[in-house]
């Protein structure tokens, strides 16, 4: 029973009657979702980082890029809530700044991996043969392809840019999501709803938007959150290594790379703690999100 | 497809923008000299030749096993590997012993005793350690035990220059222990479902009813698990140099990964090419090995074929 935590489709949540009568499945799984602690804190946590990001900077009387040196590298106060960098930056303005360039391309990389692989895996697993052979063969690479890697040869030769950062990610994530989609497919183009659809003449685009696309979703979000802690977590680890979002531009990556001189890391803990924890914060919630979402449409694991 | 590969690369390297050879001569040379520095740099990097005939002879010398010259030490890119190599080896080998020695006992522990406290504890602490970067955490290391406990060293192999066991497993502590919590957190994963997978199986169940004891049984199911780990573990060495790549460069372990950022850094396009040839082979061999160990330690595999 624990072989796969993916769900097959629709026909594996199946509407359950309760005293009001039938609750549909979606209403089931959010009210299975919200009674899991840990899937709840994750939304709150990634909610308020998203609410941040965005609002933080118009609240912020600082700008993250200008600096005044009179009050360079100062520890926290009232003034400075988490104190000033090397060249006088507020340092929680830079924490705002740097998130919107975080999590904008985990976010835009995940969305484009999980669009193009949920497009590429469901049609490879319906259409089989050899176009699912060399497309299977593809995805078993990639899959061992470690982003940080290209991006570091890539802005070595081409120099770094965020364009650039969003597509390689985006191009090296999608196999995660077409294989599950693919997976997902093969079991649901045995089953008799989807047979019966062919048999009574529906046109290949109509079964893959209106049959194949809703039982492939519930898992493809799943992989979602996976992507996008992935991509986040390859953003800082490319920007700490100076490959990645090029200063004065913020990023939390390059923020911990600013401050891991030895004098920074031992006097000056609120410039890297706070970049630091916004990446782990981030990247926990989401995984809190996803493994969430998974039990929840999971009617095998709590039934 | 190591041919596309190369292809790939030379095309990227040639599309990049900035001239190598403008960045080797000194900014500061004199106005007049500087164009006549500039050109016999070009010469002598052989840029001045139409680009096919780059490409061929950048791609014979390869099949020799001569990468071409570092831009920026004149060393030749292979030996600087190859120097680099062991270094990493080192790092990433230890840390692999030590995260499978940590997540083996733990990802069966955590199977047999199932949803109990020791299970739970398990699965918090291989999502957090999952969910915080390498780098973050190693930060946390140095602060902690560097620079407030003072017990461990912060950067580097050796204290002086000379090579010494004892002073190079001091140093190997912190950055060793940064990686192999990231491997004992994803193996701990994979190892607890493998073992959930085998231990629910009805072999284990006739082993049981023969009268085999509780560690028998677990020893048996281990065995199985261990069939498709060997696949991930293959696939997995890639993405895990990418992990050394990082600690190397903030822990300042002379190795691979601090080479890539530093060619990175100033540019250094035979450097920066060598190395991403060198990920590509280690992940063709790498996919190659998966396949191949999988049908070594699975004989049904085998038979099936």
């Amino acid at each position: 029973m624990t072989t796969t935590n993916l769900p097959s489709g629709p026909s594996a949540a199946p509407i359950r009657s309760s005293r009001r009568g039938l609750v549909p499945p979606g209403r089931l799984a959010l009210r299975r979702y919200v009674r899991n602690p840990a899937a709840v804190a994750g939304a709150v946590v990634l909610l308020v980082m998203v609410l941040a990001v965005v609002f933080g900077p118009m609240l912020s009387p600082y700008s993250p890029d200008v600096g005044e040196l009179i009050t360079a590298r100062s520890a926290p106060s009232a003034a400075h809530w988490l104190g000033t960098d090397a060249i006088g930056r507020d340092q929680l303005a830079r924490v705002f700044a740097g998130g919107r360039v975080s999590l904008t391309v985990g976010f835009l990389a995940a969305l484009l991996a999980v669009v193009v692989g949920t497009l590429v895996g469901t049609l490879s697993g319906w259409f089989g043969g050899v176009a699912d052979a060399v497309i299977s063969r593809i995805i078993d690479i990639l899959l061992s392809v470690p982003p940080v890697l290209v991006i570091i040869v890539f802005a070595g030769i081409l120099g770094p840019s965020v364009p650039m950062l969003i597509i390689v990610f985006a191009a090296l994530l999608w196999p995660q999501s077409a294989r599950i989609a693919r997976g997902v497919v093969l079991s649901l183009r045995e089953q008799e709803f989807v047979q019966a659809a062919r048999v009574l003449g529906s046109r290949t685009a109509y079964i893959v938007v209106r049959h194949l696309i809703p039982g492939v979703l519930p898992a493809v979000v799943v992989a979602a959150t996976i992507l996008v802690a992935d991509a986040v977590l390859s953003e800082a680890a490319v920007s700490f290594l100076g490959a990645g979002v090029q200063p004065p531009q913020a990023s939390w990556g390059n923020m911990l790379n600013d401050s891991k001189s030895i004098t920074v890391l031992s006097s000056m803990p609120w410039l890297w703690l706070p970049p630091g924890i916004a990446i782990f914060a981030t990247v926990l919630s989401t995984m809190a999100i996803g493994d969430g979402v998974r039990d929840a449409i999971d009617t095998r694991r709590n039934a | 497809m190591f041919l596309i590969i190369a292809v790939g690369l030379f095309v990227l390297v040639r599309l990049a923008p900035g001239d190598p050879a403008e960045t080797l001569v000194p900014i500061d040379a004199a106005p007049g000299q500087r164009e006549e520095l500039v050109k016999a740099a070009r010469e002598q990097l052989g840029l001045d030749k139409p680009v096919p005939v780059q490409f061929v002879l950048w791609f014979g010398s390869l099949l020799k096993g001569d990468l071409g010259y570092s831009f920026s030490t004149h060393q030749a890119v292979g030996q600087l590997l190859l120097d680099r190599l062991g270094p990493t080896v080192l790092l990433m080998g230890s840390a692999l012993v030590l995260g499978l020695l940590i997540a083996i006992p733990v990802g069966i522990i955590a199977a047999v005793r199932r949803d109990t406290f020791v299970d739970a504890a398990a699965g918090t602490v291989s999502v957090i350690a999952l969910a915080i970067p390498s780098f973050f955490l190693a930060m946390l290391g140095i602060y902690v035990f560097a620079v407030k406990l003072r017990v461990l060293p912060s950067a580097g192999m050796y204290f002086s220059g000379e090579s010494d066991v004892g002073d190079l497993l001091y140093h190997l502590i912190l950055p060793v222990s940064v990686l192999a919590l990231a491997v004992a957190a994803a193996f701990t994963r994979y190892i607890r479902s493998g073992m959930l997978e085998q231990l629910g199986q009805d072999y284990i169940r006739a082993i049981v009813a023969k009268g085999a004891g509780p560690f028998r049984a677990t020893m048996h199911a281990f065995r199985n698990s261990l069939i498709p780990l060997v696949t991930v573990l293959a696939l997995y060495i890639p993405a895990f140099l990418s992990g050394a790549v990082v600690v190397e460069q903030i822990f300042s372990w002379p190795g691979m990964g601090q080479m890539a950022v530093n060619a990175l850094i100033v540019r250094d396009y035979p450097v920066i090419t060598g190395f991403g040839l060198y990920v590509a082979v280690l992940v063709l061999i790498c996919n190659l090995l998966a396949d191949v160990l999988y049908t070594v330690v699975d004989p049904r595999v085998r038979t099936a074929r």
